[in-house]
């Protein structure tokens, strides 16, 4: 049962001292990796080719300063495979050979020791769990392994799923607890986010925050709409400090900071303040529908999109263009227009006509010599982190989507090393055979191709037309299944599908560029983009 | 403007306060508005007319028909819904104005024995509070306004039943007690509702004096809605644990509003202070 608004109150009328504990982490190591990492985001951002590259570090900088990572021996190779070997590096960025250099060799002295942060947490959570007290922990659902981790260390078999909240609305109808524990600065949006409410509405009188040393809090974070005022002042950026706002409105915080580690000859940067700064121009603030645990796809904030809402009275308008925020989007289901693409034939999603050739010969080749394909593939530019378990994802069977790679480059890279006879599985010749695969691909993904025009942006009379008519029978789909297509009944003026996917959750805090928005893809694959 | 800690029936408790603030006001009814609403009617084409309903007749329709040859209001039968024509010559009557009322909106008064049944609950809402005057227990009133939420009037409703009232002989739901004429089988009303979702209100009346807001999106909404409530009071009740593009959106209109209003500090030094975790912001017309 949800927390009633009574108890809430309750809780904040008793005269608790509000207490952020904040433990500032500092590493000589990490320190060094951090600013030669940064340079070297920050110079290929400026290079037209290898901004993805610059994208991908960014997000691997952002996840470590954020979440508690493990210090293990994969941290070198990690930004290994993001960059490649050091003599190719120093062949085509010459400029960027020092910094690869220092950051490998600091990033292989880091993995000589735990993260001292990991070992601050361990310590909190032992004292918390030794004394009895209830703790909670805010990160994000992704981060929650590295936490498990920890916990299963200092106290094995106490992990549960009430240690944690991952988004605002679980924080919103949680009992108050006695400590919460945050990694990374406070930012309404983007890497490291919370709610606002951490310290407009706190459901705790501890907060034990850790931070790396140089991260700073976002101005103005713990903003109460009312008052416009905040908890963390506009101009206490470098400190961190409470502002004055909160002793005389809300909630009084106490702030206590406690410094641990090597001390350090030069300021680090706040990388997530600097990565904000390089946005580049053809990125925008979008945001990240879920359509299941695993699925998501990216839209533009601002952008009204087609939905049905079966909540809603039918009487009333069940299907039509919403902006998200207008609408209750838990259990109302996204839109997307399929026209079939006539250069391509009858193609369903979820037939797989070609992945089942493609995967099949995957799978054998990773049965064969699982690493040296990753090498290979890595060599020839499919250069993503994770890339040893994509290769096992890829091989998955059709499911909401087609499990492969992102990038339709990585596709023809990959289609080329798995040296499949295409002439016997050839359709036409108008086309490669990479080719004929990736559209099915991108099919499942709900983008829509109609001789060049995508279809998700239609939003003429015809269609809504179309859809009101078939309410009946989507009615009935939406009740028994959260993923389904409905046929355009023929004679209509568009011919194809519409599917229909059940909107779970969403998340804002993202900017990408327009050709990573409108399609279903792994959740994973949109962390990049995290701002 | 106000701000919660988290989710709540706030809304419905302060146009609840509003309601019995009424409750002691022999003015606080609608007959004089609801007289010149029917008598407006006479401008209007004969088809164009709203339909009417008479408490003493049933389920027959009517609409307003002018004077009589003795100068009396009379209304006449039309056929209900769905009908083209009346099976026996038309029924004209002359009518008391309390008598009759728009179809789907309360009806305007009732008698003895159909009042609104929580007067004991509202008599005791308020310790030490002016007394109730039981005539308007029997009279709508539409001078407050219930905002509801964007998610509907469904959603509204449904926390506005989580609270519940005592009294020494009676026990209600807030939902209930609020009158809201669809929420509510009693047929007078104290509360008008604006569906912020559907951008409708419960009656067609000239503008509220006062309008309670249900949250951010709501408030948005009784903003732009100048035609309904560009001349009344509002309160706006928002929760502050909500993602924070929604808590900015707030203030950014806030912001905008400062070139026509400031805040009345001294209206805020006179209030009583507000509980732990609430905050409070009070605007006026420069």
């Amino acid at each position: 049962m949800a927390i009633t608004a009574s108890s809430i109150c309750a809780f904040l009328a008793q005269d608790h001292q509000y207490v952020i504990d904040r433990r500032v982490i500092s590493s000589y190591d990490f320190s060094l990796l951090r600013r030669n990492l940064l340079l070297i985001i920050k110079t290929l951002n400026e290079c037209d080719d290898a901004t993805e590259i610059s994208k991908t570090l960014r997000w691997m900088l952002s996840e470590w300063i954020t979440t508690p990572i493990p210090f293990d021996e994969d941290l070198p190779q990690k930004i290994k495979i993001i960059l490649g070997e050091p003599e190719k590096v120093a062949k085509r960025w010459p400029v960027l050979n020092h910094a690869y250099e220092a950051s490998l060799i600091a990033a292989t002295n880091l993995t000589q020791n735990e993260n001292p942060i990991r070992i601050e947490i361990g310590l909190v959570i032992n004292e918390l769990i030794g004394g009895g007290r209830k703790f909670r922990i805010y990160c994000h659902k992704n981060a929650r392994s590295y936490f498990d981790s920890i916990i299963q260390a200092e106290c094995p078999g106490s992990i549960t799923d009430d240690y944690f909240i991952h988004k605002p609305k679980e924080y919103r109808i949680i009992e108050p607890f006695d400590v919460l524990i945050k990694v990374g600065p406070f930012r309404s949006h983007g890497w490291g986010n919370c709610p606002d409410a951490l310290l407009t509405s706190p459901r705790f009188e501890s907060l034990v925050h850790f931070i790396w040393s140089g991260s700073c809090d976002e101005p103005g974070f713990g903003l109460d709409p009312v008052t416009g005022t905040s908890i963390i002042g506009e101009n206490s950026f470098d400190k961190s400090e409470i502002s004055q706002n909160s002793m005389k409105l809300l909630i009084p915080w106490k702030i206590t900071i406690t410094k641990t580690g090597d001390t350090l000859s030069v300021v680090d940067e706040d990388e997530l303040k600097v990565f904000q700064s390089i946005n580049r121009a053809d990125e925008k603030a979008v945001v990240l529908l879920h359509l299941d645990n695993q699925y998501g796809i990216l839209y533009p904030i601002r952008k009204p999109l087609l939905l049905f809402n079966p909540t809603v009275d039918p009487q009333h308008d069940q299907i039509g263009q919403c902006l998200l925020d207008e609408v209750l989007t838990m259990g109302v289901f996204l839109i997307l227009p399929i026209v079939a693409p006539v250069d391509f034939g009858e193609l369903h999603a979820k037939d797989g006509k070609f992945s089942v050739i493609w995967k099949k010969k995957l799978t054998e080749e990773i049965q064969k010599d699982h690493s040296g394909l990753c090498g290979r593939l890595s060599d020839s530019g499919i250069n993503l982190i994770h890339l040893y378990s994509r290769l096992e994802d890829w091989c998955s069977p059709p499911d909401t989507v087609i499990p492969a790679p992102r990038r339709a480059e990585h596709f023809r890279i990959l289609i080329d090393h798995l040296d499949i006879d295409v002439e016997h599985h050839v359709i036409d010749q108008r086309h490669a055979w990479w080719q004929y695969a990736w559209t099915e691909i991108r099919r499942s993904r709900g983008v829509a191709i109609s001789e060049g025009r995508l279809v998700q942006d239609f939003s003429d009379e015809n269609s809504l037309e179309i859809l009101n008519s078939l309410k009946g029978e989507i009615m009935e789909k939406s009740n028994e299944q959260v993923d389904f297509y409905i046929e355009i009944p023929k004679g209509k003026e568009l011919q194809g599908q519409f599917r229909f996917c059940r909107i779970v959750d969403m998340e804002k805090g993202f900017r990408a560029p327009d050709s990573a928005l409108h399609e279903i893809n792994d959740l994973r694959e949109f962390e990049q983009w995290r701002d | 403007m106000i701000s919660m800690p988290c989710d709540s029936p706030g809304a419905g408790l302060i146009a609840l306060g509003a309601l019995r603030g009424y409750l002691e006001d022999a003015d606080a009814n609608d007959i004089e508005l609801h007289r010149q609403r029917i008598l407006d009617e006479d401008k209007k084409a004969l088809d164009s007319r709203k339909v009417l309903l008479h408490r003493l007749h049933g389920k027959d329709n009517f609409r307003y028909g002018g004077k009589d040859s003795d100068d009396h209001d009379v209304i006449v039968q039309i056929p209900r819904a769905g009908k083209t024509a009346l099976k026996n010559p038309p029924k004209y009557i002359t009518f008391n104005f309390r008598d009759v009322y728009f179809e789907g909106e309360p009806c305007l008064e009732v008698n003895t024995g159909n009042e609104l049944p929580y007067g004991e609950i509202y008599r005791d809402l308020i310790e030490h509070g002016g007394d109730v005057m039981e005539s308007n227990l029997k009279k709508t009133f539409s001078g407050v306004c219930l905002a509801g939420r964007t998610m509907g009037e469904n959603k509204t409703r449904e926390i506005m039943s989580s609270i519940r009232f005592h009294s020494e002989t009676q026990t209600s739901h807030l939902d209930k007690i609020l009158s809201v004429h669809d929420w509510s089988c009693e047929t007078i009303s104290r509360l008008s509702f604006f569906n912020s979702r559907t951008k409708k209100m419960d009656r067609k009346l000239v503008s509220p004096q006062l309008v309670v807001a249900d949250g951010d999106a709501s408030f948005l909404k009784v903003l732009a809605e100048k035609e309904n409530f560009g001349e009344c009071d509002i309160i706006a009740i928002i929760d502050r644990t909500l993602e924070r593009d929604r808590l900015e959106g707030i203030v950014e209109k806030m912001a905008e509003l400062t070139q026509w209003y400031d805040t009345d500090n001294l209206l805020y030094e006179h209030l009583p202070p507000v509980p732990k975790g609430v905050s409070l912001a009070i605007w006026k017309k420069k």
